[in-house]
């Protein structure tokens, strides 16, 4: 999986590419964990996510949860695929898809 | 190891025998040309000299009145007495002999001889030379110059090996050429000399050869052999595995001092990973021995004795899980929630391996502690949502699907935290996805509200549900399994009992997937409503 950065202020923006899955879902925590020092606005950019896991959904959690808290998370560009899963699992209704 | 040993050596010892054989070659030859033309030179001046003193000795008008009157007088004896006397005591001279020569041939005066000589071999005064090849070429233009030999002439082998020849005119008074002085140099004594000469350079070299050869030898045996064979003994001893010897310690800072060094750095690094390697080992068998135990709780803790409820006839059910890793995050459950009522639980945890597998316990206890008769299912998840939010720092979540079929009215009530929507096979036809609305999943948020939905079944329906193990199951061409498969094979075996019906399944999904690795649990849950429950 690639993981693009944009941060502009205090808006991030993490462009996901290819798969976000067991093996992978670490790289993007710990990218999480590391940038999300004083961000207010969360942008995580879906266009070329092909596939989406559990793992994956977890650390989408976890950083609605850190966001919650000092700002606001959108999630954009999501695909029909990841859309259905994001409705089966009940993400659809927690976050704030654009 | 001795192969080795003799075959460095040999190379060695044979490179450099070939080495000083060449260079000894090159080193005769060189010294056998130089000092063939310096004794050349040296015996050809001394030739000129006899022969240009006996020149000046001689009166040039009495040997052309000799010649011209065919008759000798007391001088000429005294002459001939001359030459005989410088033949005896010049060693090497073969010919001396005075000569008038003219175009074509010359006329022997004088042919001086020894007591050694042959008489058949000394031509008489008077006697005709027929010039050949040489004298056309060397003689006849010397005596047109009037001048005494010029180069170094090597004549014929007439008996005594090789000779050079060299002469001198001899003048009359008007300064014409009246005669010439021949001597002819035998060389082989000079030759036997540089022979003799060259031997002695070639026993030298030869002696050198076995000395230099002989040091090499010692010098390869202290300093490169034999250090080679202590560390290679010493390095045998530490693959077989016992490391007896002492290290082999060099004085010289050299190469070998170097290597073995090297080596003793190398033995204690290994030393160290065979140390670490052996706990890391030993750790991986423990956790592997209590990840086999971990897997047979698991799997005690799923309901796995087919058929689960022998007595009753209203219902049919069956379930599997085959986990990806030794644990899995998927679980299934199926339990009496009072006498007339099942339930069903279908779940998945999020991740795979022990975490997985220890937050499906919590999972899997909460929701069957919390399924009391008559109670609403949407209250049972939101109950056990907040308390699985409350002990999950990890950040973990599980979709579950809890259902409870009424086994008198045929009423099902369901949950759906998150998870895949079930499939219903209504009797006689075929499965479809039954599309229910989903909750969010269970961990995720504190106060989620979870709402009850319901259907009827009848008698003959049955329910399917699985987790995403089975649609997600991904091919060698990272090609997923999917929901259309699914369906397809589900409705091609949409007669068969749920104990037949899984195994099929599996079966196909297993035949997609060929040789690629499983990644993810693979859980699946067949329910049959057969008859109603006599109240």
């Amino acid at each position: 999986m690639k993981i693009t950065k944009t941060q502009n202020g205090n808006n991030l923006t993490l462009a996901l590419e290819g798969r976000l899955d067991t093996s992978t879902a670490p790289e993007l925590e710990g990218m999480l964990k590391d940038s999300l020092e004083g961000v207010t606005e969360l942008t995580i950019d879906m266009a070329a996510l092909d596939y989406l896991s559990s793992a994956g959904l977890r650390v989408l959690l976890g950083a609605q949860k850190t966001m919650n808290r000092q700002g606001s998370m959108k999630v954009a560009h999501v695909n029909d695929t990841i859309m259905e899963i994001f409705e089966v699992t009940g993400f659809a209704d927690i976050l704030s898809i654009i | 190891m001795n192969k080795k040993r003799i075959g460095l050596r040999r190379k060695i010892i044979g490179i450099i025998c070939i080495l000083v054989a060449v260079m000894s070659f090159i080193l005769i030859c060189i010294s056998y040309k130089a000092f063939y033309n310096t004794y050349i030179n040296f015996y050809y001046d001394k030739a000129l000299g006899i022969v240009k003193m006996l020149a000046n000795e001689i009166d040039g008008d009495k040997i052309v009145q000799y010649v011209d009157t065919g008759s000798t007088d007391e001088a000429y004896d005294a002459l001939l007495s001359r030459f005989n006397n410088v033949k005896a005591n010049t060693s090497g001279l073969s010919y001396l002999y005075l000569m008038v020569p003219y175009e074509d041939h010359f006329v022997y005066v004088i042919d001086a001889y020894t007591d050694q000589d042959d008489m058949d071999n000394i031509s008489a005064f008077g006697s005709v030379f027929e010039y050949r090849e040489t004298e056309y070429t060397y003689l006849l233009p010397d005596v047109k110059a009037k001048s005494a030999s010029t180069q170094v002439v090597y004549g014929e082998d007439v008996g005594f090996g090789r000779s050079i020849s060299v002469w001198a005119p001899v003048f009359d008074r008007n300064g014409e050429v009246a005669a010439m002085v021949e001597g002819d140099y035998v060389l082989t004594r000079v030759e036997r000399e540089i022979n003799s000469y060259v031997l002695k350079i070639f026993f030298f070299i030869v002696v050198a050869l076995v000395v230099i050869t002989a040091i090499m030898v010692r010098v390869i045996d202290t300093g490169v052999a034999s250090p080679i064979i202590a560390l290679t003994k010493y390095i045998d001893s530490y693959e077989k595995g016992s490391l007896t010897l002492e290290p082999v310690t060099f004085k010289d800072n050299n190469e070998i001092k170097w290597l073995s060094d090297s080596f003793n750095n190398m033995i204690g690094r290994i030393e160290l990973y065979i140390t670490d390697i052996k706990t890391i080992t030993a750790e991986r068998e423990r956790i592997g021995a209590e990840l086999n135990v971990a897997t047979k709780i698991q799997a005690d803790m799923l309901p796995g004795i087919f058929p689960a409820f022998p007595d009753r006839k209203e219902f049919d059910i069956y379930a599997s899980m085959n986990p990806a890793k030794e644990v899995g995050g998927d679980f299934y459950d199926f339990f009496m929630v009072d006498n007339s009522h099942l339930a069903i639980v279908m779940a998945d945890v999020s991740g795979k391996g022990v975490p997985a597998a220890l937050f499906m316990v919590i999972g899997k206890t909460l929701i069957k502690d919390h399924t009391k008769p008559g109670r609403n299912l949407g209250e049972v998840f939101t109950e056990v949502n907040n308390l699985l939010c409350k002990s999950n720092s990890e950040g973990m979540f599980i979709t579950a699907f809890e259902g409870v079929l009424d086994l008198v009215t045929g009423e099902f009530c369901f949950v759906n935290a998150g998870h895949e929507i079930p499939f219903l096979c209504k009797k006689g036809k075929t499965y479809e996805p039954y599309k229910i609305k989903a909750g969010f999943v269970l961990a995720g948020l504190e106060d989620i509200q979870y709402q009850c939905g319901s259907m009827q079944l009848e008698i003959g329906d049955k329910i399917f549900q699985y987790t995403d193990g089975v649609t997600e199951a991904a091919n060698e061409g990272n090609e997923l399994y999917g929901m259309e498969r699914l369906k397809n094979v589900l409705c091609k075996n949409a007669a068969l009992p749920p104990i037949k019906l899984l195994p099929e399944i599996k079966a196909d999904l297993d035949a997609f997937v060929g040789e690629a690795p499983q990644f993810d649990d693979i859980t699946m849950l067949c329910l049959e409503y057969k008859a109603k429950m006599e109240c």
